[in-house]
């Protein structure tokens, strides 16, 4: 079952070009690569999956809802329960510890916070030690670490990155990556990397090029 | 929402100086207000209180506003003296519904004592901690204050002193006896020390002591009981049998305390009965300070006053006319103070609104994390404006907190309890208009997060 569908899908940026995209179905807990230059439509693309942004023409389906007929309060929830996001940089709310974030995260997104969940991703992701400290407390591959544990603590069924590795030395690079396949296969999440670094291409069976 | 409420006061906790100043500037704002409406509310309860419905106070001619505050909030020195039978005319004004008299000049440790009758105990409607009114002269009823300052109780003595300084002549020879300690009243009653008009008299006659001496006799002959006259004894000889002339005697002295007032026969009979001076018409080195007055009708409040400053050597003065100049001169004051207030709520504000657009800039990248983990546009608003919420009760809870403070302070501090819940009102309408001023200052900004886009703001 295809658990991320596009058809017919376009987005025009006001007064800038057209970015026509080709159809894609990607099944459940597949892993995907989507990789092309700079200005290419990756980060529009990922946006576009994640409801961020709306498309001009087309339809997107998400576990066999099409997102563009919700409403934006049904899509803001939607989007919360489904989708997990992991950014190039790591954001996160400064005056809370790194538990509290993941806590806060679960609770807008209407749902209850499940400890023992939060414990094992938590361990998976061997951050349990520092999850009582503050974003400015930790390093910038720490708060790689949290982010995927945020993309991840409400459970989804789709992770979405973009550009998560560009910062990243060749062995933070590696370790990342591995992590990221490995997690999401264990969590069994459907992974879709945005990237234009190279250095990702032999982690992933199944590309997408955008030209 | 508690989730937003929780992160709203998590960021305003994590940058604490920026909030404390934002909180301390608008406390500052909010503590000259309270204080303002605190002093506002006293001095119109001490105004009201005071007042005691008097509708006209006649003295001796001079400012009407030294008049009022002499005679009726015991704060200033008299006009000067009037005679009595000038009084008398008025007391029988048929426009004059009651009047009280009203003497001055002297004091017990900078509390005045006011030679007046048992009506303006009724005035006030003091009630009595322990004892009674007074019953003949030299007889002294105590305010609270006085009782609590001095630590004069039923029984004690004490000798005024000429004047209304701390120090000065002592009339010796004239010892006052306590007869009653008044419950706190809030008004001036709590500061006086009240008795016949009569003692006032016969102390005045111990001024003739130093001019001459048959003036010396006739002073201590006033005074029945005074251990420090030895003439009285013959006196009372004279009396003691006479019963009739007792009861007579009892009668006239009734009238003279309850401000009743003599004819022209009583008077003679009396001053022929007790050999002294008390109350005559034809008598002019009789006089009092003040004559405070009650209408019979509204008619009188057009005629009376006019009658009595260009017919008489006298003045009238009304007092809710004079207090209110008085208000008036005091109102510039407070309004200024109230118009720097709002300057410095205004600068607060602005303080609170720089310092929410900053926290917002600075948080741009969080508000749409916020918005990517379902949080609806509305909900991000409601968190700056959570925040401008925050700042400004904090503020006034500050604020409301430190004016309480220096009130407490003040010396009049028992006065609150008097009138705190009225005091208490306008400062929760104040609350109201302070979440409105924190509101207003997060409306840019949360206008700002509202209309924040999250594919250009993670895109960057």
């Amino acid at each position: 079952m295809d658990c991320i569908k596009t058809k017919n899908l376009s987005f025009q940026y006001p007064g800038n070009k057209v970015f026509d995209f080709a159809d894609i179905n990607i099944g459940e807990k597949e892993s995907w690569l989507l990789t092309g230059n700079s200005g290419s439509g990756k980060t529009t693309l990922l946006h576009l999956i994640a409801g961020i942004l709306t498309p001009s023409n087309g339809i997107i389906t998400i576990s066999n809802t099409a997102i563009n007929t919700l409403r934006p309060s049904q899509l803001d929830v939607f989007r919360a329960q489904h989708i997990g996001l992991v950014f190039q940089k790591s954001y996160f709310i400064d005056a809370l510890n790194m538990h509290k974030n993941l806590v806060y995260f679960t609770k807008l997104s209407g749902q209850k916070a499940d400890p023992d969940y939060i414990g094992n991703l938590l361990s998976d992701l061997k951050i349990t030690q520092l999850s009582y400290k503050k974003p400015a407390q930790l390093s910038s591959g720490e708060l790689q670490r949290f982010s995927i544990a945020r993309a991840l603590v409400n459970k989804p069924g789709i992770l979405l990155a973009d550009e998560p590795t560009s910062s990243l030395d060749d062995d933070n690079c590696k370790r990342f990556t591995d992590l990221l396949v490995s997690i999401s296969r264990a969590y069994g999440v459907t992974l879709m990397v945005a990237t234009h670094d190279a250095r990702l291409k032999s982690e992933f069976v199944n590309t997408i090029k955008l030209n | 929402m508690l989730t937003i409420i929780k992160i709203s006061l998590a960021k305003l906790i994590h940058k604490p100086y920026n909030s404390a100043l934002s909180v301390l500037l608008f406390a500052i704002g909010v503590a000259l207000i309270s204080l303002i409406i605190k002093a506002e509310t006293f001095i119109n309860n001490q105004y009201k209180t005071n007042l005691a419905g008097i509708d006209l106070v006649v003295g001796a001619k001079g400012s009407p506003l030294q008049l009022i505050l002499s005679s009726v909030l015991h704060v200033d020195v008299p006009t000067g003296n009037i005679a009595l039978d000038e009084v008398e005319k008025i007391r029988h004004n048929p426009l004059v519904k009651k009047t009280i008299p009203i003497s001055l000049g002297d004091s017990y440790k900078s509390f005045r004592i006011v030679g007046t009758n048992v009506e303006y105990l009724k005035l006030y409607t003091c009630s009595f901690n322990t004892g009674n009114e007074f019953a003949k002269p030299l007889d002294a009823v105590i305010g609270a204050n006085v009782a609590e300052k001095t630590g004069l109780k039923v029984g004690d003595t004490f000798a005024g002193v000429h004047g209304f300084m701390a120090e000065g002549h002592t009339h010796e020879d004239f010892h006052y006896t306590v007869t009653g300690v008044l419950y706190h009243s809030g008004n001036v009653t709590d500061n006086l020390i009240l008795t016949p008009t009569e003692s006032v008299w016969m102390v005045h006659g111990e001024k003739h002591e130093h001019i001459g001496e048959h003036a010396h006799n006739e002073a201590c002959e006033h005074h029945e009981h005074d251990e420090h006259c030895g003439h009285g004894n013959h006196h009372n000889e004279h009396n003691d049998g006479i019963k009739h002339e007792d009861k007579t005697l009892e009668h006239l002295q009734h009238k003279l305390m309850h401000g009743e007032g003599l004819t022209e026969e009583e008077a003679q009979l009396y001053n022929a009965l007790k050999g002294e001076l008390v109350i005559s018409k034809t008598e002019p080195s009789q006089s009092i300070t003040a004559l405070l007055v009650f209408y019979k009708n509204p008619q009188a409040a057009v005629t009376l006053p006019r009658a009595i400053n260009q017919n008489t050597n006298m003045q009238a003065a009304s007092p809710v006319i004079e207090m209110n100049r008085l208000i008036s001169l005091l109102g510039f004051g407070l309004d200024t103070l109230r118009l720097l207030a709002l300057i410095i709520i205004f600068i607060s504000s602005l303080n609170i609104f720089i310092y929410l657009l900053n926290l917002f800039n600075q948080s741009v990248y969080e508000i749409a994390l916020i918005r990517l983990a379902g949080a609806s546009r509305l909900k991000i608003v409601a968190l700056l404006y959570f925040q401008g919420i925050i700042l400004a009760v904090s503020g006034w809870v500050t604020g409301i907190v430190v004016s309480y403070l220096i009130w407490g302070f003040l010396p009049q501090f028992a006065f609150i309890r008097n009138f705190h819940y009225v005091v208490f009102q306008k400062e929760l309408i104040l609350l109201a208009y302070c979440t409105g001023i924190g509101l207003l200052a997060a409306f840019l900004p949360a206008l700002r997060a509202y209309n924040n886009n999250i594919h250009f703001t993670l895109s960057r």
